[in-house]
């Protein structure tokens, strides 16, 4: 492909040539003569052959950790001389370089040359880095050409938030599992001790007690069951400042409650209730805590104005007697809705308030403070109206932060009810 | 590094412009017209585009194009020195125009560009030298002798059209995106 290079020659060479001719004069023929010879000896030139390749040191990272993308730009054995290989990596706007981007190499035939370009990812999800465009230029900048290598895509795991929390959970499956039950039965967790009845397993007796009391009396244990958590997403909105949005709080707490959850052997599924709503079904174990990660990834604010409700759920990702716990800055009614309608259906729903403490920016006018005390207003309105309906709201405080209200919620759902018959 | 090659740049189409000035006397004339270029070479320098460095360079050669047009001198026995400055400024204008902004420049590269205005230099003035010397031999004042002139000065401007066009044939890569392996 011809370069502007070619085309000033040209231009300079040629009017110099015919006044020369024109005028008589040997000097202008002197003055074009040289741009011409380099211009066809650049013409005649071989054509250097590049090849490039893109690669990351590492497909997956965490959040704020360094990796190295590398480019080979590769010059075949007897093509021609690259004098100018410009090379521009681009990236996703959540990563950040730590050297120049922008490199310019020569290359000799045969020549082999990688160009590293440290990385540094600010934010979870799914990067691109690239596309990388190259232009080529060959003898004398005469000729250039120019290709471009596809992005790369970097997963960005979020960081984790520390999670930890007590046993208590409102509903239990009747699989083994690591959380201690109201019911006595087959457990390691000591209950109360109490005299033997009839069909009691002689193992269970307790001998101290026995001798004491003159009676036979045996242990007994609290079971062990097994728990279903839903996390719950709100992705209609995202505010706070960068890196601590309520998004990237949501994210990141749901990646640790997760984890908490999945290694006490429970089942945990992902919902992502927002512009666009999807979901991960419940599941147990290391493949579905890579699955929740992957799910996580994929979470975005995505724009909609149409009302949406839990009926757009499938039945399957919200288990009867699931925990849900819903992580949302509670600034969309869509949620609030869909959270109380939860509640009211008979879940377990524990709401995690993931919005930024100054919410709102200092107020600048009387008219701005009065909409902010409506817009207050109406938002405690929003959470008087879930606690009141068995959906308590804790702001997210990490470990520990939900023992509270899960005692709370598995209280609630342990009390006797009036059932219709 | 882009701005020093900058600074090159217009220190050799400065050095192109003052050339005239060495052979005649500063008069009103070339003043006026090496204002111009003066200003078009300034522009092209501030502008820095493709198009405003080849208008400056054809603006740095107007001055001299008139001082041997108009005046009635003898040969001017330097003029390769002037040849070597124009060919220098072109390459150079064009290697610091073809250098994206704020591009850390290796060694390799800015070696090859020395190398190239070296070998760019030795060639003009040996050029120049041997033009001069030939066009120094008497020879009788024919028609053929300056239908040949013109002939070989068609065939000097066509012989890089030619090859350019043969370049567009078909050759894969030019431009084309994305290619596995790219071939100019």
């Amino acid at each position: 492909m011809p370069a502007p290079q070619l085309g000033r020659f040209i231009a300079v060479a040629a009017p110099l040539l015919l006044g020369g001719l024109l005028l008589g004069r040997v000097e202008l023929v002197v003055l074009a003569a040289p741009l011409l010879v380099v211009l066809c000896a650049g013409l005649l030139a071989r054509n250097p052959e590049v090849s490039v390749e893109l690669r990351l040191s590492a497909s997956r990272c965490l959040e704020d950790q360094r990796i190295v993308a590398t480019v080979r730009v590769s010059a075949a054995a007897g093509s021609g001389r690259a004098e100018q290989v410009d090379l521009h990596l681009r990236y996703g706007a959540a990563i950040t370089a730590l050297d120049p981007t922008r490199v310019t190499v020569a290359l000799a035939p045969g020549e082999v040359r990688d160009v590293t370009v440290g990385l540094q990812a600010g934010r979870w999800g799914v990067h691109d880095v690239g596309p990388l465009t190259v232009v080529v230029h060959g003898r004398s900048r005469l000729v250039g050409g120019w290709t471009a290598r596809a992005a790369v895509p970097l997963r960005v795991i979020p960081r984790m938030e520390d999670f930890r929390a007590g046993d208590a959970h409102p509903f239990q499956r009747a699989l083994t599992g690591s959380h201690v039950t109201r019911s006595p039965g087959d457990g390691v967790e000591f209950a109360s001790i109490r005299p033997y009845v009839q069909g009691d397993s002689l193992r269970r007796v307790h001998r101290r007690a026995t001798n004491r009391l003159g009676e036979l009396h045996v242990t007994q244990h609290q079971v062990e069951r097994n728990a279903e958590v839903v996390l719950m997403l709100d992705t209609f909105d995202d505010v706070g400042p960068p890196g601590a949005t309520s998004l990237d709080v949501e994210v990141r707490a749901a990646l640790g409650i997760a984890e908490h959850y999945l290694a006490r052997g429970d089942r945990v599924g992902v919902i992502t209730f927002g512009g666009t709503t999807r979901w991960l079904v419940a599941g147990a174990g290391g493949v579905q805590r890579h699955r929740v990660i992957e799910h996580l990834l994929g979470v975005e604010v995505g724009l909609s104005y149409a009302w949406k409700d839990i009926g757009l759920l499938p039945r399957r990702c919200l288990p009867p007697r699931a925990l849900v716990i819903a992580l949302s800055p509670l600034l969309d009614l869509r949620a609030t809705t869909a959270m109380a309608d939860l509640a009211a259906r008979g879940y377990g729903v524990v709401v995690v308030d993931t919005s930024p403490e100054d919410l709102l920016p200092a107020a600048r006018s009387a008219q701005y403070a009065l909409g902010e005390r409506i817009f207050l207003m109406e938002r405690e309105a929003q959470l008087y109206r879930l606690a009141e309906i068995g959906a308590p709201v804790v702001r997210w405080a990490g470990s520990g932060g939900l023992d509270a209200v899960l005692t709370e919620v598995s209280r609630l759902h342990a009390r006797p009810r009036l059932a219709r018959r | 590094m882009r701005e020093l090659l900058r600074i090159v740049a217009a220190f050799l189409g400065c050095a192109v412009l003052a050339y005239p000035f060495t052979l005649v006397p500063l008069s009103r004339g070339y003043i006026a017209l090496s204002v111009p270029a003066l200003l078009l070479l300034i522009s092209a320098l501030v502008l820095w585009s493709e198009g405003a460095i080849t208008v400056g360079a054809i603006a740095l050669t107007a001055p001299y194009v008139a001082v041997i047009g108009v005046e009635d001198r003898p040969v001017d026995v330097a003029v390769p020195v002037a040849a070597a400055l124009l060919l220098l400024f072109v390459t150079v204008a064009d290697a610091a125009v073809a250098v994206p902004p704020g591009t850390p420049l290796e060694t390799g590269f800015l070696r090859g560009l020395a190398l190239d205005c070296a070998r760019g230099s030795v060639l003009a003035l040996g050029i120049g030298v041997v033009l001069l010397a030939a066009s120094a031999v008497p020879l009788p004042n024919s028609q053929l002798l300056r239908s040949l002139g013109i002939a070989a000065a068609a065939l000097a401007l066509g012989m890089p059209i030619r090859l350019l066009a043969g370049r567009r044939d078909g050759r894969p890569g030019n431009g084309v995106e994305p290619a596995p392996r790219m071939t100019l």
